[in-house]
């Protein structure tokens, strides 16, 4: 990790921000990054200095999101059943979202089935960028289990929004 | 296919201003005003508890509450005073939710566990919002810069919207090989089970609706179930439970 806390919060907040943004909200993810940082700085001298930052900090925040599992459900559903998702968007993603609301509701239906473990691993590699080694080391687990639950993660995705796949194929 | 779909999906969701940047890091970042040393303290005061309360609960074959009701030393009582200036200025940054106050002259043990690390602590004190906060921490292990201590923390309200269960689990890099799961319970429970992915399962006891325990690292606990006195089930959380 090397570097100071002041670094590790400049490298990484924005990105950590907009990650609980996109998974909860702007308002809870002001109280989760907060959180998150917080725990950081209160741990920050009792790290070890050559493991890296990114996965530990994911790990607190993936800790956090788990006590909001069934509101982050609760949202998804409203929005795949409404069409309204209460995460907010600007105004100059509107028309775009119209677009693809059919399918991200479908998606969002999707992603409220899942399994909150596989919620969580999935999106941390879509919406984080994190790879299945750093999921591994934030989540705790095994690599070859990160990989293992990834692969049936998308799998059932596909399964699930298998008609929808094919209209964004054909539309091509 | 799916990975464009995710890809887009809240995908406008914008990075957050530096102004809330710079909000969210002087609250991670806020110092308690004095800095307290260590734990001595808090070894006297669980000595004592020991000599003084011989009859422990026996629980499992194992002593579970002697630890319960110890008086939290000094960095324990910093720690939990860290969230109170959190919750002030969350207030004057304009956080949504008013954060809860904790009582700190009331922060006291609640669970210890036996790691291959040493001791490892929940702590616990009364909130002004009807519920609890708690701290947890390894009892050997240094006091950060800042004069508190513990990995992980949080506040229950006496209304949780999140269910009558709630548990997390988390590791650290200064013990490696351990997991902590911990979690609460927000109806009269005496013990609740936790799954573990392997298939593996543990029965802990409830102690002011708190639970803990550490395991191996790569162990994920998929659900917790609470048990009422009688071994009724009472309430369920988790991957298989919902």
């Amino acid at each position: 990790m090397g570097g100071s806390f002041e670094d590790a919060f400049e490298a990484e907040f924005a990105a950590l921000h907009r990650y609980l943004a996109r998974r909860l909200g702007a308002s809870a993810a002001d109280d989760l990054a907060a959180e998150t940082f917080t725990v950081a700085f209160r741990s920050w001298d009792r790290l070890d200095p050559s493991r890296p930052v990114r996965p530990w900090l994911y790990g607190i925040a993936a800790n956090l999101v788990r006590h909001h599992w069934r509101r982050e459900r609760r949202m998804l559903r409203a929005y795949a059943r409404t069409g309204v998702d209460s995460v907010p968007a600007d105004e100059e993603a509107a028309a775009d979202r119209v677009d693809a609301e059919v399918r991200h509701r479908e998606l969002a239906e999707a992603l409220a089935a899942l399994r909150p473990d596989e919620r969580e691993i999935l999106l941390l590699h879509a919406w984080a960028d994190l790879t299945d080694s750093e999921i591994a080391a934030a989540l705790g687990l095994p690599p070859g289990t990160v990989k293992s639950r990834l692969s049936r993660t998308r799998e059932r995705l596909r399964n699930q929004l298998g008609a929808v796949g094919q209209e964004a194929v054909e539309a091509r | 296919m799916i990975d464009e779909l995710l890809t887009t999906f809240r995908g406008e969701v914008a990075e957050p201003d530096r102004e809330t940047a710079r909000r969210i890091y002087a609250l991670a970042t806020r110092n308690p005003r004095s800095r307290k040393p260590h734990r001595r303290v808090a070894l006297a005061v669980a000595v004592a508890a020991l000599v003084l309360v011989p009859t422990g609960v026996a629980f499992g074959g194992k002593l579970a509450s002697l630890f319960e009701g110890t008086p939290a030393p000094p960095d324990i009582s910093t720690s939990f005073g860290t969230f109170n200036q959190m919750a002030d200025l969350s207030v004057q940054q304009g956080f949504a939710d008013r954060w809860p106050q904790v009582d700190v002259s009331k922060a006291h043990g609640v669970i210890e566990v036996q790691t291959p690390d040493g001791p490892e602590d929940m702590w616990a004190a009364p909130n002004d919002q009807g519920g609890q906060c708690w701290l947890i921490d390894f009892a050997n292990d240094p006091v950060g810069h800042d004069g508190a201590r513990g990995y992980d923390g949080g506040c229950d309200r006496q209304t949780p919207s999140s269910g009558d269960i709630n548990f997390g689990d988390f590791w650290t890099y200064s013990h490696p090989d351990l997991k902590t799961v911990y979690g609460s319970v927000h109806v009269d429970a005496a013990t609740v089970r936790v799954d573990f992915d392997d298939g593996s399962a543990v029965t802990l006891p409830v102690v002011e609706h708190l639970f803990l325990t550490s395991t191996p690292k790569d162990l994920k606990a998929d659900s917790v179930t609470a048990f009422d006195a009688a071994g009724n089930q009472v309430a369920a959380f988790g991957t298989t439970h919902g």
